[in-house]
């Protein structure tokens, strides 16, 4: 998770954006990394949930 | 082109017949359905008189301080069902602040991420879990759960946490506690919480998920952002289905709370609950008073099933509105 | 009739697929694909059902492979950037890239504005203020002629919409991440003809800001809204022409036979 990805780079149009919304698109590729990192850590706790919910069983079983 | 029916001016006396018997059959169908419809009901309010009208002279006795007062002494027929009262909310609580994100863990694993050869065998172990008897539970719980907890668990939660300063966990263990039997509840809900929310995670389409995904949401952030909320009212009802076992449940907490009609804020100390009182005293009240009173808990215990399935209805009524 | 109505400074591609093949499973449903698509054009992606033309578009923002055993191989070049190059993340090549698919999907629990405003906020931070919210939200709207008529029940749940109306909400929500390219699946399949026109006429709108592609199985939408036309037949792209040649004098046997009725 340490590389983040080159940002892809689109035209301008003709229409400028915004000063804000460069800014934005600008916090969007600095939280990219951020979001990846939330998102394997959750998919990692569902994972270790339903490894939690098997426990049990066995436990009480052997 | 659809032929029209034939004109019904004329219909052979046959027809007729077989009309007019057919809405006699309809007739009588709806008699009788609406009838055992009825029974339901019927059948509950019989149950709540019945209890009710058992409870009655400690209800009378005793008065509205039955529900307040912590004293339980069949020699000097003096009853309260406070301890009991709070022993079952508080487990069923605790009981629920672990397995809800657990449960609703697993479903999303089980739906999400699970690899096809992996998600049968996982959803097999863990509803399995409802089919073991709860006396196995109990001793389970006193053979293996609660040293564990005792060695293992508190010591953890005290010295490493540092949460004895806390009220919740203040005070010794000694054993049987309202903690154990939080727990043991908690894996006995699990398997009805996550069964419902697996179902209610699956049926979410897949538009859902994929609008989510072309807006540039991570595969969590769809699932907080777009799957969650789609399926958040039958998970609700998931949790409430959870609830409702939690409360009643009696055998396998009557065996590891330690019966003591106390009300204590720590989750270490031991209490009792109204479905394992009542199991454990029916068989030898001594006197018309003391059975009065058990009648009475057994009422209290009916009226607050109800009061949490009515909230339930309601939130997940006002949940669905929302949407 | 001239060729190409593109506005004269759009002569860069802005999507270039080279030699693009996908499967599911080992059932291969787009084989071999090279076709460009111009920046800010309207491009139609026509063909009979199941030739590949929905996987192909589904290729283009990395939709595909979000499909178990889903498979591609070959170059989507975004402005020059290979999407399918290591190190690219579909997250943020979906940003670019919007997409619209067949049946409306708007979020059932959200509200209108938070609808349009879901691409903003589904991401885990850095969400814009309340106020530029409110702006991209307008603008969004505004773009996909929707706003007159939800300007005053913004905070409804976009359930109470019509389906035409849910279908542009999320031509809105797909806009408010100002996207390059704006991906359309068979939009206005599910939609009735007044809904379908109003569609058609915002995407003749869009395409002086907006990069299109359209996927229809309708010929005369493809005809009306889009300035090229490809025909694809059993996963293969057959030929890609301006619109108006394509359908008066096409250059494959098989796009005449297509568009003259006689098969699909």
């Amino acid at each position: 998770m340490a590389t983040i990805p080159p940002p892809i780079t689109v035209p301008q149009r003709s229409e400028r954006p915004s000063v804000s919304q460069r800014a934005h698109a600008e916090r969007t590729v600095r939280t990219l990394g951020r979001r990846k990192v939330v998102n394997g850590l959750m998919i990692g706790l569902t994972w270790a949930a339903a490894l939690v919910a098997t426990l049990p069983l066995l436990f009480i079983i052997f | 082109m659809i032929v029209g029916p034939r004109p019904l001016e004329e219909p052979s006396s046959g027809l007729a017949a077989r009309l007019a018997s057919a809405g006699v059959g309809d007739r009588v169908y709806r008699v009788a359905i609406t009838l055992f419809a009825a029974c339901v009901p019927l059948l509950l309010l019989l149950i709540a008189a019945e209890i009710a009208r058992a409870a009655w002279p400690a209800l009378r006795t005793f008065g509205f301080g039955f529900l307040t007062s912590s004293a339980w002494d069949p020699v000097n027929g003096a009853f309260g069902a406070a301890p009991a009262l709070y022993g079952t909310i508080v487990s069923s609580i605790v009981a629920l602040v672990i397995a809800t994100p657990l449960a609703i863990g697993v479903a999303i694993y089980l739906s999400e991420f699970a690899p096809g050869w992996l998600r049968q065998p996982v959803s097999f172990l863990v509803d399995l879990l409802a089919a073991i008897p709860s006396v196995v539970y109990g001793l389970w719980g006193i053979f293996v759960l609660i040293p564990l907890l005792r060695t293992h668990v508190v010591p953890f939660l005290k010295d490493t946490l540092h949460l004895g300063a806390t009220p919740l966990f203040s005070g010794p263990n000694y054993g049987p506690s309202m903690l154990a039997a939080g727990v043991i509840l908690a894996i006995m809900i699990l398997p009805y919480i996550s069964a419902v929310a697996r179902e209610v995670l699956l049926a979410v389409p897949r538009s859902q998920r994929e609008a989510a995904l072309a807006l540039g949401a991570t595969r969590w952030e769809t699932i907080w952002g777009a799957v969650l909320p789609y399926a958040r009212s039958g998970i609700i009802g998931g949790v409430i289905l959870g609830l409702g076992r939690a409360l009643g449940e009696t055998m396998a907490v009557t065996m590891v709370i330690g019966n003591t009609h106390e009300i204590s804020s720590s989750l270490l100390s031991p209490g009792y609950t109204m479905a394992s009182l009542i199991a454990n005293q029916f068989s030898e009240a001594t006197g018309d008073l003391h059975l009065s009173a058990l009648m009475a808990i057994g009422f209290v215990l009916f009226v607050l099933t109800l009061v949490v399935n009515a909230l339930a209805r309601w939130l997940v009524w006002r949940v669905a509105r929302s949407a | 009739m001239p060729p190409t109505d593109a506005s004269p400074a759009a002569t860069r591609t802005a999507l270039d697929v080279q030699d693009l093949s996908a499967w599911f499973g080992a059932q291969p449903a787009v084989r071999g694909v090279s076709v460009g698509f111009r920046e800010r054009e309207v491009a139609a992606i026509i063909g009979p059902s199941g030739c590949g033309k929905s996987t192909l578009l589904r290729c283009l923002n990395r939709m595909h492979e979000t499909v178990p055993t889903a498979r591609v191989e070959g170059r989507v070049l975004l402005f020059g950037t290979d999407v399918y190059a290591d190190g690219i993340s579909p997250i943020a090549l979906r940003r670019h890239v919007g997409m619209v698919f067949q049946r409306p999907s708007p979020f059932p629990t959200m509200s209108i504005r938070d609808n349009v405003a879901a691409g903003l906020r589904v991401r885990g931070g850095g969400a814009p203020s309340r106020a530029e919210t409110d702006r991209i939200v307008e603008r969004a709207l505004r773009r996909s002629a929707l706003w007159d008529e939800v300007k005053d029940r913004l905070k409804a749940s976009a359930i109470g919409l019509s389906g035409g109306q849910q279908q542009r909400l999320c031509i809105a929500r797909a806009l408010a991440t100002e996207p390059a390219v704006l991906l359309l699946d068979e939009p206005t399949a599910s939609l009735d003809p007044i809904s379908t026109q109003k569609v058609e006429d915002l995407l003749y709108e869009l395409r002086s800001e907006v990069t299109v592609v359209i996927v229809t199985h309708n010929m005369q939408q493809a005809a009306r809204v889009s300035s090229s036309t490809a025909f694809m037949l059993a996963g293969e792209l057959v030929e890609m022409a301006p619109t108006a040649r394509l359908f008066t004098a096409p250059a494959d046997a098989r796009t005449e036979a297509y568009i003259t009725g006689r098969f699909g």
